[in-house]
């Protein structure tokens, strides 16, 4: 398991495989100098990328593997590995799968967490209950638990107040009745079904991507234009963060990995003219999805929330209708300002979904909990790894139980 | 304008007026309250508990039960043993007595590594250092750019090896540095997972080629509950000199950097406050303690007002007010008292029932050149006039007019509201009859517009 998220790692610097698929990337998005200067040293370095490794790691025999495998192929579903993982993406492409997807987010999860500081919440839970009957202490202690994983006082005193009630009613007799009622009452929260995300019937179908800075917008859009390239859709990627340095060329490195055209301005450029253009661009070359980057922005930042509300209007007005998902993303590590974000974003860009990334360190995403409570959006997807094959349906009733698992 | 907890405090504490003396569980009432604020806040569950303990015995043990202001007295303690946590005060760059001097910043993904690299070789350009920005984030699409590109809006110069491991980039970094004459080297690393066993390795090995005098981790200010676990796993692998707190410009209470401090004790060097590459600014415990209280600068004019607030003088003035002997000397006093400390607006959410006033009076604008008009009209009266205004007559207000540079209008304006205000207060005193005390420094330019 382990192997599979190294290798990874030592993968992305070996890319250049997929280089000479670029064409269509240029076409589309214009800056070339800037572009030719990252994947440049790419062909060339691969080799000593990767060979050094084993000294600095202490590990010859697993860095070494990894070098064979980068080299032969990547483009092919990142390594013999990671077959299990596309073999679990392609099932669910089956759909109506539910034990297939929970499967999975146990696949990614259980074997990479053993450190003490990833106990889980199910392990707490079990050594709290240990014997004894539930009573306010252990009532405490498991709210103590919930606040842990960033979920909110309120939502914490909410669920407690279930398994309370729950309990009177002599509904929870041991710990694993416990952990039943709160892994119901989560999904409760989270609205029990998995909420997917939605294509337009005719037309471009329109995703907008917002949040705060360094949440993971990039790199959601260049695993989610992978994923739906593979899925035999034609997305198309909108570089909309003409703001942070780099950040056009970030996408427009993701395309290139994944052979999907990035419609981008200049840096500077003024967003919603880059939208503008986007959408012209899909319609012209029949591209079905069109997925569009936004710079990250502090949500207090009255100019830069302005600036996404006209962008939502461009899309409105070009489109006919508002985008057909907003998304907003949150990092699992954010805490209770997470709220906040989701409440502010929705007021410039109507919210739609939420993103969770980053689920794959100890951060639990408590905070989800809360927002899904407070302003009713659903969460749509979840980002368990670096992958491409990591951004993963979300369901529930699967997080519930990975948060005691 | 006043923040919630102290607000929530004030509210407390006001339920136990009047009450004769505060008890243990009393203050433990107050307690609740600050937890609640930390949680909100983000610091970890368990840091809150350690820090609600250690107040308690604090408060329990000094004179907050025999306080007129307990509310204040309990915000006080929290802020200042907050303040101690989060380091004192502003640390800055240890420098290497060898140059060049390695600077190391490590964290997260997104935590804003690059941009705060970019941002500090900035600062100590202008310190007249000569920096080099060196890019070992060889994974991040794009990062070798954006580390460019700023290192240039900087004017510093980057140096860059591709794709090869970091530790090779670092090593070669520290030789270009020591050939061009460059004497700060800056380490940006790509972001990883705490947990990540290979990503680890591989900073460690970084810092072992490197031997960075500062190794700073980045931490976004709106981390939650798991701060802990990576600064902890952090710490445990490249032994860390201090902190960098990152979007502090948002709205995020930050308590995430109280987790930090207490699991590593490393000190805060910098913060992040914006995008712009000049938005680094050095830290201030005692701003960020009143930020995680949610209380702002509001805990800075608390203590100005402790030392500005005569306990017995405000103890008299209390008394005074009572009695219904208030009168335009004493108006004035009190005006010159809120003066010393400060612009008014936020003095009144300090002064206690104040914020009550406020709350339900929105309107309540204070205008500081009408302070100055008042003031001058006051100062134009003869002692007799300010202590028994009743005796002011046609010609005396002629006077006091033509002395202040006001209007006789004025003047009538300002002792009719000194009437209505008289009135008020004894009919608030009535309403007191024993139940509530007035709260202690009520001041009476509340009632002014």
């Amino acid at each position: 398991m382990f192997k599979l998220f190294r290798r990874d790692k030592r993968e992305e610097p070996a890319h250049p495989e997929v280089q000479p698929e670029v064409q269509e990337t240029e076409e589309v998005g214009q800056p070339s100098t800037p572009g030719a200067a990252v994947d440049e040293p790419e062909p060339v370095l691969s080799d000593t990328a990767i060979a050094p490794a084993p000294a600095l790691l202490d590990e010859p025999e697993e860095a070494q593997e990894p070098e064979d495998e980068t080299l032969s192929a990547l483009d092919e579903t990142a390594g013999d590995e990671a077959e299990e993982v596309a073999d679990e993406i392609a099932a669910e492409e089956d759909e109506a799968q539910p034990q297939e997807k929970k499967r999975r987010f146990g696949f990614f999860r259980r074997d990479n967490r053993e450190a003490p500081a990833r106990e889980s919440l199910l392990k707490r839970v079990s050594s709290v209950f240990a014997g004894r009957k539930i009573d306010e202490e252990v009532l405490e202690e498991l709210e103590e638990q919930l606040i842990m994983s960033d979920v909110s006082i309120d939502t914490a005193q909410h669920l407690i107040g279930e398994l309370r009630a729950a309990a009177k009613r002599g509904e929870v007799p041991n710990d694993e009745a416990a952990q039943g009622v709160l892994k119901r009452e989560i999904a409760a929260l989270l609205g029990r079904e998995a909420s997917p995300l939605r294509f337009a019937e005719n037309g471009p179908t329109i995703w907008l991507f917002v949040g705060v800075n360094g949440v993971g917008k990039t790199t959601t859009i260049g695993k989610l234009a992978r994923r739906l390239a593979g899925e035999g859709h034609k997305p198309l990627l909108v570089a909309g963060d003409t703001f942070r340095a780099a950040a056009i060329e970030q996408l427009q490195e993701w395309g290139r990995r994944s052979d999907v055209p990035v419609v981008a301005q200049q840096s500077g450029a003024d967003p919603a003219a880059v939208v503008y253009d986007g959408l012209a661009a899909a319609k012209s070359r029949g591209r079905d999805i069109v997925l569009v980057d936004t710079a990250g922005r502090l949500h207090t930042k009255s100019n830069l929330m302005n600036e996404l509300s006209k962008i939502s209007r461009v899309i409105e007005r070009e489109a006919g209708t508002p985008p057909l998902e907003t998304l907003l993303v949150l990092d699992s590590t954010t805490g209770q300002n997470g709220l906040v974000q989701a409440q502010a974003f929705t007021q410039s860009a109507p919210l739609t979904g939420l993103v969770l990334t980053k689920w794959d360190g100890t951060a639990k995403g408590g905070v989800i909990l809360t927002v899904a409570r407070e302003t009713g959006v659903p969460v749509k997807l979840i980002g368990v790894g670096e992958k491409p094959e990591d951004l993963l349906d979300f369901d529930p009733q699967a997080f519930a139980d990975e948060m005691f698992s | 304008m006043l923040s919630s907890l102290s607000q929530k405090l004030n509210k407390t504490f006001q339920k136990l007026r009047g009450k004769g003396r505060i008890t243990e569980a009393d203050v433990d009432a107050a307690l609740r309250e600050v937890r609640l604020a930390l949680l909100e806040a983000d610091v970890n569950f368990r840091i809150v508990k350690d820090f609600i303990a250690r107040v308690r015995e604090k408060a329990i043990g000094s004179s907050v039960l025999e306080s007129l202001s307990p509310d204040q007295q309990v915000v006080a303690i929290v802020r200042d043993e907050l303040t101690e946590l989060l380091g004192g005060h502003a640390q800055r760059i240890q420098y290497s007595s060898q140059p060049p001097t390695v600077i190391m910043l490590a964290g997260l993904q997104g935590t804003g590594k690059t941009t705060t690299c970019a941002k500090l070789a900035g600062h100590l350009k202008r310190e007249g250092k000569k920096p080099l920005l060196v890019a070992c984030d060889i994974y991040r699409p794009g990062a070798i750019l954006q580390l460019q590109t700023v290192g240039q809006q900087v004017g510093v110069p980057v140096f860059e090896m591709g794709q090869s491991p970091p530790p090779q980039i670092a090593k070669a970094s520290l030789k270009y540095a020591d050939q061009h004459g460059l004497d700060v080297v800056i380490l940006d690393t790509a972001g990883r997972l705490h947990i990540d066993e290979a990503m680890m390795a591989e900073v460690r090995a970084v810092q072992e080629v490197a031997k960075p005098q500062e190794v700073l981790l980045a931490l976004d200010a709106m981390t939650g509950q798991d701060a802990v676990n990576a600064a902890q796993a952090f710490h445990d692998t490249i032994p860390l000199t201090g902190v960098v707190l990152t979007k502090l410009d948002g709205d995020a209470r930050g308590g995430a950097i109280l987790s930090v401090r207490a699991v590593t004790g490393v000190p805060v060097k910098f913060v992040g406050v914006g995008e712009k590459l000049d938005a680094l600014e050095a830290f201030h415990p005692d701003r960020m303690a009143g930020r995680i209280l949610g209380m702002g600068d509001v805990l800075t004019l608390i203590e100005k007002a402790e030392k500005q607030f005569d306990e017995k003088q405000a103890a008299a003035m209390e008394e005074k007010l009572l009695q219904g002997n208030f009168d335009l000397e004493d108006f004035l006093s009190q005006m010159q008292e809120v003066k010393k400390m400060g612009p008014l607006e936020n003095i009144l959410g300090m002064i206690p029932g104040a914020s009550r006033v406020m709350a339900n009076n929105p309107s309540v604008a204070v205008d500081e050149k009408q302070m100055a008009r008042v003031e001058a009209i006051i100062r134009s009266m003869t002692p007799q006039e300010r202590r028994d205004p009743e005796i002011i007559n046609g010609s005396r207000k002629r006077r006091i007019a033509a002395g202040s540079g006001t209007s006789t209008q004025e003047i009538n304006r300002l002792l009719g509201q000194f009437r209505d205000m008289k009135k008020m207060l004894r009919q608030m005193q009535a309403m007191a009859s024993g139940k509530t005390k007035m709260p202690r420094g009520f001041n009476p330019m509340q009632f002014m517009r």
